[in-house]
């Protein structure tokens, strides 16, 4: 009996590891992240009938004539889709790997500016897409954009400075503890029309932004961490946040402070006593071991700093 | 990075963590799903399941020295529902070189036998004979106590035997 099952241990260590196994794993692990993100997407809505968050969406622009008045970047690509929006988000690409992130460009024309995020495969533009989303939100006007399956900036840390801009205040990285995945905040200084573009051949992401009616809204109450250099810190913090809240809601978003520092946001409220309980659920959670703080923030007011 | 910490940053979301872990061990992973089908693309089916479950399920993981062990549950179950779906005689896709110097026929009677035994027993005698895992380890993976095991064991052990003897009358 021992002399087979030793016989059986030698077979089953020589059992030949097929070269398929790591293509399976990297297929797996993206249609986990796929999953994960359905399953945001789903349980916001869900949440939205019953939470206290607020969500304001007003600023994106769903009409297809927007894109007549599309800017001047001489893109040569061809339109894949115009992305809609549903509840400040969008997403488009091809789930893949290995891809960067080209010469970020922009352009103004005549009331609108545009933004091209070219993607590129092996330091050459790449021909499709990799997956991203964007995110729209108020309290500062921003729009978040996620790249998954993009492991650097081809162009080093280089962004526009948008110091002539009319419209952009700024745009930035934001950490994010996924060595396959960039995020970038685009901050706007009035509210804007967005409406973003998929292009192939080459890939990349025109956002065209033009100036939308000014709104009356109303301040909101920030829960939010202290301000921190960027770096993994904040991001730590921003997945303690996200453990803390169970992964159930996408308010949790992270943001550069007027000093240029960065911070996680938990959620905003239009009253401080709702924030001040949510701030309470997060710190009995358990999850998390440091400080949670509420800033009011008019919509298009950029975050304070807050030192620890 | 050290292991834990890596295990750590998986846990909140860090994919490109969470592939080395998976990266790490994947031979490991493998080779217990082939234990549990002996073919190649049942085992990759099952190696899908377990790196999709364990993704979109590590942000759970309280521990993170309990990694392995996590992992490895989470592919024996992912086995037992494969063979559970897919009831069927397993085939025995076992190469030549596989089994050189070996005698095929009594390999074969033994990987018969292992199948025929009910699913804990086939868990126990795959981890602790195949995957070399202590008694303590396995309690671990299948979370039942450690005296339990040695009696799993032991049940396998004599019905093993019953089987195999019976096969060569």
């Amino acid at each position: 009996m021992k002399d087979r099952i030793d016989e059986m241990k030698k077979s089953y260590r020589e059992v030949e590891v097929t070269l398929d196994l790591d293509r399976v794993i990297e297929n797996a692990v993206l249609r986990g992240r796929k999953r994960l993100n359905r399953n945001v997407i789903q349980i916001r809505a869900a949440a939205a009938a019953v939470t206290v968050l607020v969500l304001l969406t007003a600023g994106i622009n769903l009409s297809p004539a927007f894109a007549d008045t599309a800017g001047s970047i001489p893109v040569l690509s061809s339109l894949v889709r115009i992305l809609q929006f549903e509840k400040g988000k969008a997403a488009g690409g091809e789930i893949t790997d290995g891809k960067q992130i080209g010469p970020v460009d922009w352009q103004q024309s005549g009331g609108s500016e545009n933004i091209l995020i070219p993607i590129y495969e092996e330091g050459a533009p790449s021909n499709t897409a990799a997956y991203f989303e964007v995110t729209y939100r108020q309290y500062p006007y921003s729009l978040t954009v996620e790249l998954n399956g993009v492991r650097s900036l081809f162009a080093g840390e280089e962004l526009p400075s948008f110091e002539d801009s009319t419209l952009v205040g700024a745009m930035y990285r934001i950490v994010t503890l996924d060595d396959s995945a960039q995020r970038f905040v685009i901050t706007f200084k009035e509210p804007v029309e967005i409406e973003v573009k998929e292009m192939s051949g080459p890939a990349g992401i025109l956002i065209e932004a033009k100036a939308s009616i000014a709104e009356n809204l109303p301040p909101v109450y920030s829960v939010r961490t202290a301000s921190y250099d960027y770096g993994e810190h904040p991001g730590v913090l921003e997945g303690m946040l996200l453990a803390a809240l169970d992964y159930k809601v996408d308010t949790v978003r992270m943001l550069r402070d007027s000093a240029g520092r960065h911070f996680a946001e938990a959620g905003y409220f239009l009253t401080e006593s709702e924030a001040a309980a949510f701030r309470e659920q997060i710190l009995a959670s358990g999850e998390v071991d440091f400080n949670l703080y509420i800033e009011q923030r008019g919509p298009g007011d950029t975050p304070d700093t807050i030192n620890e | 990075m050290d292991y834990l910490e890596t295990v750590r940053l998986a846990s909140k979301g860090d994919a490109g963590a969470f592939s080395q872990l998976i990266h790490e061990r994947k031979e490991d992973i493998y080779r217990i799903a082939y234990s549990y089908v002996k073919n190649r693309e049942d085992a990759l089916d099952i190696v899908s399941e377990t790196v999709y479950k364990a993704f979109i399920s590590v942000r759970k993981l309280k521990s993170p020295e309990y990694f392995n062990t996590w992992l490895t549950r989470i592919l024996i179950n992912c086995a037992i529902d494969h063979l559970k779906k897919n009831r069927r005689t397993v085939s025995l896709e076992i190469s030549a070189a596989e089994m050189d110097g070996v005698d095929r026929t009594e390999l074969m009677d033994l990987y018969s036998a292992i199948d025929n035994l009910e699913e804990k027993q086939k868990s126990v005698v795959i981890l602790k004979y195949l995957n070399d895992l202590t008694i303590s380890e396995v309690s671990e993976i299948l979370q039942v106590p450690l005296g339990t095991v040695k009696t799993i064991l032991h049940k396998a052990l004599r019905e093993l035997r019953l089987e195999l003897k019976e096969e060569e009358r």
